[in-house]
């Protein structure tokens, strides 16, 4: 996997990405994760083998949700991560503060990755 | 460096590079490679704003020779490569032609930045282009582009973008340099606002393309036909479900440490262990006569490996136990120097009982995943099954897609201009900045192509669009509408159910008997009594050391409260401020042993008292009680009591801040 930037990835066709979704300072509050792949939900755990044809891409969408009892220093800690990977480690952070709480992956599938 | 130094340099590379200019046939990429090595490494802090000018002209030169360059090395290279495939030869070859295309891709991203800073009219950046048109191409900035306009000068060299070192496969798409978007659909205006306050709050030029999802489908319905147009601009922003308003917390002293108003105690826990955790562990809370500091067990084991589900899974009986100390303030400047045994008034450990209040709790979970997650995930398929299908069905949708993959670095060089970094400049000034550049480049890139008919859709995408992916999003809009109040019903459900705790408290008390108290205390919403609440305490207390000169005994007393609150809606805060008044009527019952065999002194006292908290604005508020007695503990005079003082709750103005800005 070569990364373009936080959100957009080169794969090779096959290969097998896991987007690991970590709750973080949530103290005794919930947390809740949804995601969409295509043209299907994405349960986690959140892990897929790279299957569009060469030339097009994956789609990976996430909504992580806060709650009113969350502490104002909750955070999600989302790490990507593929096979030989270049310019990782990969991922973001979406925090309670932030204002956008959901994040579009795309991970295009290339032969010369 | 100093300036003339630095410009002896610049004009011998410039020389350089003209002469690689001219002698390009040659195709010498290493001779380039180092020349703009060199160049980026001179330090244009001291330089003049003219020199500043022509270092930013002639590195664009230079780059755009050797990303030309490199695009002929990359077809020989290819050309090569098919030559060897299968043969020994071939790793080597392959390696080499990746290395080209990093190195080209990262220069076709530096040169889109410098032409972004120059502010450069071209519609086109290409490395080629750059190249091609070297006269014309540095030309003054086209002060009809609004985003920009004001791109007049390239940050410091200690903060200008690197090249970017990360690898980027070819071809690389062609990106036109913005231009205005004007009147975008509400919603896509809506999370560009969010994405550009995001990018300025965090310094964090990424955070422009979290949302590239959405940027895109509602850029491309926007442009596809007017009739996808009128549908996508009549759609609602949308807000995140789960936030709703901050509900009660108390984190005080006891009912019974001075300077508190209220004759009762409250069970509520869950949110001790958030706020702990907020707060580095311990949470601190100053009245003005007590500063209070809580934690929990389970913040303090969460230290060493960091709060996460796992930890919180493993905490176990952890999670239910709370403690906290209370000192007198005689210290008003330095309010840490309190702490200190001396001034300890009191300690007091709580543990949860039954009951749980909080979203993590099994049945909150169990409904947010029957009730809630299709909902969002509709609205995600609604985004993510559009891109899949339009990728399989329109030849160069991919490419498309690609113009969004230099956004952040536009975004940073935006960040890295002047009147961005200037002091005088406000966040809400510098997020229209960064709102400006997403949207213009989402309107020259995505927009514009397919308005103009250079990016063609066929009549039948337009149709999909129409009739199938907007009527789609649509109704995971409109559901998730339905969803909000289902759980905003829930959350209210879920602050109501009963809850009970058992907390011990020792009181010191520095001119008696230290004694300690220990009882249960009860809450439940849901009750006969709604719309008022019911909370309930019941306890005794006894001496650690019984002093028998004072009368005391073993046993001090035993007390029962009882307390119905409510609550209105207060004409004094803001329109996103939810905080609401609150009322109690509170009964508090006590026997004192010890009073019974001293004159003067009633063993049997009555409390009955008012309290209201009237929130006022910007977090602040107004706490008050009216108590009456027919005794106290040191004397048997009946009489009416008034408490009250003002109470700025920071988290909530914090909260405030951040819905404002957002707005």
């Amino acid at each position: 996997m070569r990364r373009l930037n936080d959100v957009t990835y080169d794969v090779r066709s096959g290969e097998r990405i896991t987007i690991e979704v970590t709750p973080t300072n949530f103290g005794g509050s919930g947390s809740k994760v949804q995601a969409a792949r295509d043209n299907q939900l994405f349960p986690p755990p959140f892990v897929f083998a790279a299957d569009a044809p060469v030339g097009q891409s994956n789609n990976v969408m996430m909504e992580f949700s806060f709650f009113d009892d969350n502490p104002g220093n909750a955070v999600y800690v989302v790490a990507i991560s593929g096979q030989d990977d270049v310019g990782c480690p990969c991922g973001f952070r979406i925090a309670k503060t932030d204002n956008v709480h959901a994040a579009g992956i795309r991970f295009r599938v290339r032969a010369d990755v | 460096m100093k300036t003339s130094a630095t410009i002896l340099i610049l004009l011998a590379v410039i020389l350089c590079g003209c002469t690689l200019g001219m002698a390009q046939q040659e195709h010498d990429c290493d001779q380039l490679r180092i020349k703009v090595a060199q160049l980026e490494k001179i330090d244009i802090r001291s330089m003049s704003p003219s020199v500043k000018q022509l270092y930013k002209e002639s590195l664009l030169k230079v780059y755009g020779q050797f990303s030309a360059c490199l695009a002929k090395d990359i077809s020989t290279t290819a050309a090569m490569q098919e030559a060897v495939a299968a043969t020994s030869a071939a790793p080597a070859v392959d390696e080499k032609l990746r290395q080209l295309q990093r190195e080209k891709s990262a220069a076709d991203d530096k040169i889109l930045v410098l032409r972004t800073n120059l502010g450069q009219p071209d519609s086109v950046v290409t490395a080629e282009a750059a190249v091609n048109q070297p006269g014309s191409s540095n030309g003054p900035a086209n002060g009809n582009r609004a985003t920009t306009a004001e791109a007049t000068e390239v940050g410091d060299r200690a903060e200008t973008p690197a090249a970017p070192t990360v690898t980027r496969s070819a071809p690389t798409a062609e990106v036109a340099a913005g231009v205005a978007y004007q009147d975008p659909p509400s919603v896509l205006n809506d999370i560009v606002q969010n994405a550009a306050a995001d990018v300025v709050k965090n310094n964090n030029p990424q955070k422009s393309l979290l949302p590239q999802f959405e940027l895109l489908i509602y850029t491309l319905f926007d442009a596809a036909s007017p009739a996808s147009s009128k549908v996508v601009r009549e759609l609602e922003p949308y807000r995140y479900l789960g936030e709703t308003a901050r509900t009660d917390k108390q984190l005080g002293g006891s009912a019974n440490s001075n300077g508190s108003v209220s004759a009762i105690e409250k069970p509520g826990f869950a949110q001790l262990l958030g706020f702990a955790l907020e707060h580095g562990g311990i949470t601190k809370r100053d009245d003005g006569t007590n500063l209070t500091l809580s934690t929990s067990l389970y913040s303090l084991y969460a230290m060493k490996d960091g709060d996460t589900a796992a930890t919180y899974d493993r905490a176990g009986v952890l999670n239910r136990v709370g403690i906290s100390a209370s000192f007198g303030v005689d210290n008003k400047i330095d309010e840490l120097a309190n702490v200190r045994r001396n001034n300890l008034t009191e300690w007091s450990v709580k543990a949860r009982l039954f009951g749980d209040r909080s979203t993590r709790s099994p049945g909150f979970q169990r409904f947010w995943d029957t009730e809630i997650s299709p909902l969002i995930g509709a609205r995600l398929l609604a985004f993510t099954g559009p891109l899949s299908d339009l990728g399989g069905e329109i030849p160069n949708f991919e490419s498309l897609r690609d113009k969004l993959i230099p956004l952040p670095d536009i975004v940073k060089a935006r960040m890295d201009q002047s009147d961005y970094k200037a002091p005088a400049t406000t966040d809400a000034q510098r997020q229209k900045m960064i709102a400006d550049v997403i949207l213009g480049h989402l309107r020259a890139n995505v927009y514009d192509p397919i308005k103009g008919g250079s990016f063609k859709l066929a009549p039948e995408v337009v149709t999909q669009i129409e009739t199938k992916y907007l009527p789609s999003l649509k109704l995971a809009l409109d559901n998730l509408s339905i969803g909000r109040e289902i759980l905003k019903k829930k959350l209210d459900d879920l602050k109501t159910g009963p809850l009970g705790t058992f907390a011990y408290t020792n009181h010191r008390i520095p001119t008696g008997s230290d004694y300690s108290e220990a009882k249960f205390l009860f809450e439940q919403d849901k009750s006969f009594f709604r719309p008022l609440k019911l909370t309930g305490n019941i306890g005794l207390s006894f001496y650690n050391k019984p002093d028998r000169s004072l009368k005391q005994e073993k046993l001090r007393d035993i007390f029962a409260a009882l307390s119905f609150e409510g609550a209105s809606k207060s004409p004094f805060t803001e329109a996103d401020n939810q905080s609401k008044i609150t009322y109690s009527f509170v009964g508090r019952y006590e026997r004192l042993f010890e009073n019974r065999r001293m004159v003067k002194r009633k063993p049997d006292i009555g409390v009955l008292q008012f309290v209201a908290d009237i929130p006022l604005f910007r977090g602040l508020s107004l706490p008050l009680s009216v108590t009456y007695a027919n005794a106290t503990e040191q004397e048997k005079k009946q009489g009416f009591r008034f408490n009250f003082g003002m109470h700025l709750d920071t988290d909530k103005l914090f909260a405030l801040l951040k819905t404002s800005s957002s707005h």
